[in-house]
């Protein structure tokens, strides 16, 4: 339609090509199906825009004004800023809706900008007005955003929750202890323990066994003591594991290790021992291989654990710590946004850096930080395929780049690259190589292919960062916190540097830990995963991340203060049916969740009027933090916007319908757009119970 | 005399009869020594991708243990694997061609190559009847790994091994064998 046949258009209006407009929404990450390419003509002026818009003849509905057709104003309205590369400006918050005639197939929109986004007019072909919108208040987007909005993509950490405690009825089991004790069980074991042995050694096992009498029910080994090298207590492990499994003998037994000091179970605990992190590690694979064989359990008071160990090994739980007598097992949940982003600056160190990650790092950390130097080492450094053009690409792009050949498990060879160089104020190791292969078949030479580059390298980084300012980031893996059948080598490595960044933390230097799911690779680790494989780790919950996604959640992660947090994009279809219990409460309908059975009603009405506001407040984020999957209402932000906070629109029907059922009021499905942040929303419940009651 | 081929690090070790008439003299006593030659090579460590192969020959004129029965069989298979394998082993720790066998002195590996040797898994295959007078055999080392002693055991080095024996008329057997080397010195 020309200006001519359309009335009403201002001189100066400049037509926009609809084809066009379509291309750039979908650029941004705005996928527009047929019902919903409903604008015919598009006509900006200035900030204002002027458009026609039309129903599909197929699309129907019942509707006072049809969804899809006021979607098309909302689309108009982001016309003045369709050609920016940086966001997009989405609707947020609708307000002085008012439709003034009802089952219109056709309107034509006219958008003005106001305070904080628009007002739309709609009008029918005769000039009568359908519908008017005083306020729509928009918010920026980035494609990023959207994007990671859409796949799901999260950042995870360990919690620990409590488990409760049964009633041991085992005094009937036999239980051993095998090998040197360590860290002091044997006391509290003889002393709760009816049935209990020693055997110092697998041939003094092995004599026990030969009787055939005297088969331990339960045998407990201790992980490791603080003075073991991370490659000792791994061997050490993966030698008893492989002697239980091969030994038929032991196949009613259950082998329960014991670390002191190797969890974090408590925020901010120290992790005294690392090396009994690389146990853990090995053995989360090795219960993902072989079921109900093995339980890890970590404990805080060695001398008084024998009931505690007992009831661990009774809650049927694969891994837990006691503390203060308590029994408490580690959980991913979702991280909650950090609310603040970091941005990287000066020089920074990339481990690994001419890998594929390492890259794409580099380039990440040049564009969209403020980073003007960057020291790449690898093995081969500038001789690395592709390391020339790298550098010149980074150089291009304002950066000064050093590619140093540099083996940075070998201490002195790491310590002279770091000694030519600025004070860095960030190291980021994403060295790493995957040596994968079951638990019965990998020896200590496996164990060190994968240990070295990673852990070997990551302890010399620790030793030499010792600048509290500089930033250590640590490329860890899920496989460690999961267990992945098959990498026990890489789940023990990627678990040890998960401890590291704890122990740095305990030290007051800096420490983060991304335990990443698998990224999308050409020619990284996991370029050569088979089909087979792929098909595994989506069946595990988990989806290869994109470079995009990765690196927005690289960027989210900086701003934390958790010492480890996974960044991985999740597969909720396969987090179904026989998953581990760690991913537990991930799962779409995780049986773990905590239900809202309080209501505020009854908590109010016990409560003084003056303390009342705090409590109504503290409920919303209590229930916001179980609509986010977080932890405790704690972490939610009463002055921080949901949406900001990452609730999307199920999330917001979620949390409507929770508050309307402690409350017992009727909300509208818009509560939150209303009432944007915790502390607005808790104002406004009050107000409305208050009324309602009087 | 080693051969370096086209400047690869391969190396190739002919028969060294004095080391061969020391490896089998525990077979002598019983008139089995069946080993007549053992072609040595050498590339690399064979956890890292190398190889580690002896190329043999055996000559059974008359079976240590029962009248002639005109083929191979599973007895002959392990004791031509036994002496295929204590050659390999030998040359390993004489030329230092793989650890932790390098580190080790030809002495120590004299006072340990019956005592300290153990079969620990055996599996043997016989596709074909092979006649068992005179016949070639291969041993490959496929891996190696050595467990560190600790409060539970001692070290050990654990040998994965493929074998192969063929006749001139298309005879052929094989098998995959693990050894465990226990008492290993410490290096």
């Amino acid at each position: 339609m020309s200006k001519a046949e359309r009335p009403g258009l201002p001189d100066g209006v400049r037509e926009v090509d609809i084809e066009h407009l379509y291309r750039r929404f979908a650029d941004r990450g705005l996928q527009y199906g047929p019902a919903f390419r409903g604008l015919r003509a598009v006509w900006s002026h200035g900030e204002e825009v002027y458009a026609d818009s039309a129903l599909d003849t197929a699309t129907g509905g019942d509707y006072l004004l049809h969804p899809a057709l006021l979607d098309t104003a909302l689309q108009a309205a982001l016309v003045p800023d369709i050609d920016r590369e940086d966001r997009t400006f989405l609707p947020f918050a609708l307000r002085g809706i008012r439709v003034h005639k009802g089952g219109a197939r056709a309107v034509r929109i006219h958008t003005v900008p106001g305070d904080d986004g628009f007002s739309l007019a709609l009008t029918g072909d005769d000039g009568e007005p359908v519908a008017t919108i005083g306020s729509v208040v928009s918010r920026p987007v980035t494609a990023e955003q959207l994007d990671a909005a859409a796949q799901r993509t999260q950042l995870l950490r360990v919690v620990w929750k409590s488990v409760v405690q049964q009633s041991d009825h085992s005094d009937q089991q036999r239980w051993g202890f095998l090998g040197t004790d360590r860290i002091g069980l044997t006391g509290a074991l003889k002393a709760t323990r009816p049935l209990f042995d020693s055997y110092p050694t697998l041939r003094e096992l092995d004599s026990v066994l030969r009787a055939a009498t005297a088969v331990p029910d339960v045998l407990v080994v201790s992980c490791t003591d603080e003075d073991s090298p991370v490659r000792s207590a791994a061997q050490r492990a993966l030698m008893v594991v492989q002697e239980c499994l091969a030994d038929h003998r032991l196949a009613k037994t259950r082998l329960v290790l014991v670390s002191s000091g190797a969890v974090a179970a408590r925020a901010g605990e120290d992790l005294s021992d690392v090396s009994g992190a690389a146990v853990w590690g090995l053995l989360r694979s090795v219960q993902s291989e072989h079921p109900d064989r093995f339980v890890l359990v970590d404990v805080d008071d060695p001398g008084n654990s024998g009931r505690s160990l007992a009831a661990a090994v009774a809650s049927g739980e694969p891994q837990l710590a006691v503390r203060n007598g308590a029994l408490l097992r580690p959980r991913l949940v979702r991280s909650p946004p950090p609310p603040r982003r970091r941005s990287l600056t000066g020089t920074v160190v990339i481990t690994g850096g001419t890998g594929e990650l390492g890259r794409l790092l580099a380039r990440h950390l040049v564009t969209g930080h403020d980073v003007r130097h960057l020291v790449l080492l690898s093995r081969r450094g500038p001789g690395s395929p592709g390391a020339a053009e790298l550098d010149a690409e980074l150089t291009a792009l304002g950066a000064r780049v050093d590619v140093i050949a540099c083996d940075v498990a070998d201490r002195s060879s790491l310590e002279s690259a770091l000694a030519g160089i600025p004070a860095p104020s960030a190291v980021i190791h994403t060295a790493g190589v995957l040596s994968d292969g079951a638990i019965g078949t990998l020896t200590p030479r496996g164990l060190d292919k994968v240990l070295r580059p990673k852990v070997d390298a990551a302890l010399h980084l620790h030793e030499l960062i010792q600048d509290p300012d500089c930033a250590f980031v640590v490329f860890s893996s899920v496989a460690g916190l999961v267990g992945n059948a098959g990498q026990g080598n890489y789940a023990a490595a990627n678990a040890v540097l998960d401890a590291l960044a704890h122990h740095r933390r305990a030290r007051r230097l800096q420490g983060l830990s991304l335990a990443w799911g698998l990224w999308e690779s050409e020619n990284g680790m996991g370029s050569d995963l088979s089909a087979a494989d792929h098909n595994r780790i989506k069946r595990s919950g988990f989806a290869p991340l994109g470079h995009d996604q990765g690196l927005a959640l690289f960027d989210a992660a900086l701003g934390s203060d958790e010492a480890v947090l996974s960044p991985v994009r999740l597969n909720e279809a396969g987090l179904t049916g026989d998953i581990p219990p760690v991913l537990e409460e991930l799962a779409p309908t995780r049986t773990g969740k905590p239900a809202v059975t309080d209501t505020l009603v009854s908590r109010l009405a016990e409560l003084p009027e003056a303390e009342r506001d705090a409590a109504a407040l503290e409920f919303v984020r209590s229930v916001s933090a179980v609509v986010f999957g977080y932890e405790s209402g704690d972490e939610v932000d009463p002055q921080r916007e949901f949406s900001a906070a990452g609730l999307d629109s199920i999330g917001n029907l979620e949390l409507s319908r929770h508050l309307a059922a402690a409350t017992g009021l009727r909300l509208p499905a818009t509560l939150v757009f209303d009432h944007p942040t915790p502390a607005e929303l808790a104002s406004h419940l009050r107000r409305l119970l208050q009324e309602s009651n009087s | 005399m080693t051969q370096l081929l086209e400047d690869t690090d391969r190396r190739v070790f002919p028969t060294d009869d004095e080391l061969l008439h020391r490896v089998l003299t525990p077979y002598r006593a019983k008139k089995c020594e069946y080993l007549t030659s053992a072609t040595v090579t050498s590339q690399g460590d064979p956890r890292d991708g190398g190889r580690l192969v002896a190329t043999c020959t055996f000559e059974i004129p008359e079976s240590c243990y029962i009248d002639d029965t005109g083929h191979f069989n599973s007895v002959e298979f392990n004791i031509c694997f036994n002496q295929m394998a204590y050659y390999l082993l030998a040359m390993s720790v004489r030329e230092s061609l793989v650890e932790p066998f390098s580190g080790w002195t030809i002495e120590q590996f004299w006072t340990r190559q019956l005592a300290d040797v153990f079969i620990t898994d055996f599996k043997s295959s016989f596709r074909s009847a092979m006649q068992g007078r005179r016949f070639t055999g291969e041993i490959e080392i496929i891996d190696i790994a050595e467990w560190d002693a600790n409060d539970l055991r001692d070290a050990l080095v654990i040998l994965r091994t493929k074998c192969h024996y063929a006749d001139e008329q298309g005879g052929e057997s094989h098998g995959e064998i693990t050894a465990a080397v226990t008492n290993p010195p410490v290096i």
